[in-house]
């Protein structure tokens, strides 16, 4: 008979779950079973699955169980259960990009990630739901995916948001223990604040992205979504690392070394007051509240301001012109019209209209966005914003203007998403409470290849705060 | 000929000239000024286009090859 596991085992850690698996407390089948369970049930009722791979993981948890058995040890992902954003690319399986105009795509390798983490011993579980074409230039409706507007696991009437919709839902629900999202601008940060997990944009070019949908190659980036920083560091430590085969690969590898870590005291944080002032009214103690934890931590604290950039106009033209290019035969093609989001089929047929003087244009601004970061983070070590500026918005509301938010009183931070995205920076977005029932996060960006510190930062926040281990109410599988 | 890359200094410069960019920023906008419905999508890439063609760019900035500050 199946062993029944308890509901902790699905919101444990990495390191939790690993423990178990050594300690003979449940075997990586028995796990594997009662993720995909759950992942099928719960999963597939808030529109966060796009496919379950129960068959394959199953395979693989057995021949976990037998590496365990004989103490074949692989490190603490072996036998963890994890899903994939269905941006990746699973070799023999449908990888549909959240499309109806791409169904039934098969590719005959995996992605580069998934490659690294079945190395590792980690079981992937089902791919994710996404935001068709990962959001493409822009879309306006949260039932812009072919599996339905994608339900928050804290209030099923509220939106997850995107585009790894899938990976924030499954995470915070307890669906798998961590997922992997891709972020061109916002696609990691935002579901994770929206959620309540632990979301963390690497470095542009410190993981690589074969066998990932491109949409944006200058600005694409995979990214681990979990329910802590410290989950974060154990999963980039396994996907980092260089690839001949991505042009975008810096060939940078990277090591979670928590016993490096530097003193916070060292640190210096930028912020913007106005920042915390200005998010909308119910957020606004939750937010003030985790700044003046992160005060407490000792680091010292700085008030910048973004440079003056219009960074809305920036990543669009460049997502626009890119997408417009990976994306040509889609466009002028009849499947455009089978997307469920009209407004963002209009959007990319208008972005063949970029011109090349536009989009060069648009590089050169980049340049000096890249070294206004370069002069800002000579002063600071890294940034604290609001990950958004609300809670998620209704789903028969929209996507709650994902672009970003009126300015009054000064730029602050505002746009940093956007800006952050332009400079290749690292983020990482934690839980910090919540506004009328829904989670608010908060996000410390960082220099470019210092993940180590936004991770360290953010695991000392966590230390002193539980938010991150809230569970929402979505039942038993 | 190549063209001298950017320097911090031409950085300084560039930043310490918020006439350069002509565009009236959000931060300029008055408080009560009510928000602006997003632009019809037909409009998208021409407001984008005005809004970079307001940044004014020395000669020698070249495009990012490289997507990391």
């Amino acid at each position: 008979m199946a062993k029944t596991l308890s509901g902790d085992v699905f919101f444990a850690s990495i390191g939790e779950l690993s423990a178990g698996l050594r300690a003979k407390e449940y075997s990586a089948v028995e796990l594997t079973r009662a993720f995909c369970d759950r992942l099928e049930k719960i999963g597939a009722a808030h529109n966060a699955l796009a496919l379950s791979l129960r068959r394959s993981a199953l395979k693989k948890a057995k021949d976990v169980d037998g590496d365990l058995k004989r103490e074949r040890t692989r490190g603490p992902l072996q036998g963890v259960p994890y899903g994939a954003k269905d941006l990746l690319a699973v070799k023999g399986q449908p990888t549909e990009w959240g499309s109806r105009g791409f169904a039934g795509q098969k590719f005959d390798e995996d992605a580069f990630v998934i490659k690294k983490l079945n190395a590792a011993g980690a079981i992937l579980i089902g791919k994710l739901a996404m935001v068709e074409l990962a959001g493409g230039v822009s879309y306006r409706t949260a039932a812009a995916s072919s599996t339905g507007p994608a339900q928050n696991p804290w209030d099923r009437t509220r939106w997850a948001g995107g585009s790894s919709s899938g990976a924030g839902i499954a995470t915070a629900a307890g669906l798998v223990t961590f997922a992997l999202g891709s972020e061109t601008s916002g696609s990691i940060i935002t579901p994770s604040a929206f959620c309540g997990v632990t979301g963390l944009r690497p470095t542009y070019g410190l993981v690589s992205r074969r066998g990932a949908m491109s949409l944006a190659w200058t600005l694409d980036k995979i990214g681990p979504m979990c329910r802590s920083a410290e989950d974060c560091g154990l999963v980039l430590h396994v996907i980092a690392g260089g690839d001949a085969e991505d042009p975008g690969s810096a060939r940078k590898g990277f090591a979670y070394v928590p016993q490096f870590d530097r003193k916070i005291t060292d640190f210096t944080i930028g912020f913007a007051p106005i920042d915390f002032e200005r998010a909308a009214p119910e957020a606004q103690a939750a937010l003030q509240a985790a700044l003046g934890v992160m005060k407490s931590l000792g680091a010292k604290f700085k008030e910048v301001e973004i440079p003056d950039f219009p960074y809305g106009a920036l990543v669009e033209t460049v997502i626009g012109a890119e997408a417009a290019s990976i994306f040509e035969d889609f466009i002028r093609g009849p499947k455009i019209e089978q997307m469920a989001d009209p407004s963002q089929a209009a959007t990319l047929k208008a972005a063949l209209d970029i011109s090349a003087i536009d989009y060069l244009k648009a590089m050169r601004i980049r340049s000096l966005v890249r070294a206004a970061f370069r002069e800002m983070f000579y002063d600071v070590d890294m940034l604290l914003a609001p990950s958004r500026p609300t809670a998620a918005p209704r789903i028969a509301d929209g996507t709650g203007g994902a672009g970003g938010t009126p300015v009054a009183g000064g730029r602050g931070l505002t746009g940093i998403i956007p800006a952050g995205n332009l400079a290749g920076l690292p983020a990482i977005s934690l839980p910090c409470g919540f506004a009328g029932g829904l989670p608010v996060g908060i996000s410390l960006i960082g220099r470019p290849w210092f993940e180590n510190h936004l991770i360290g930062v953010g695991r000392a926040f966590q230390a002193q705060t539980d938010w991150h281990k809230r569970k929402p109410p979505v039942g038993d599988a | 000929m190549k063209s001298p890359r950017l320097t911090r200094r031409s950085l300084a410069a560039y930043l310490a000239a918020p006439a350069l960019i002509g565009v009236k920023t959000r931060a300029q906008t008055p408080a009560q000024a009510p928000v602006a419905a997003p632009a019809p999508v037909s409009n998208r890439v021409q407001e984008a286009s005005r809004a970079l063609a307001a940044v004014k760019l020395p000669r020698n900035i070249e495009p990012a090859t490289r997507f990391e500050a």
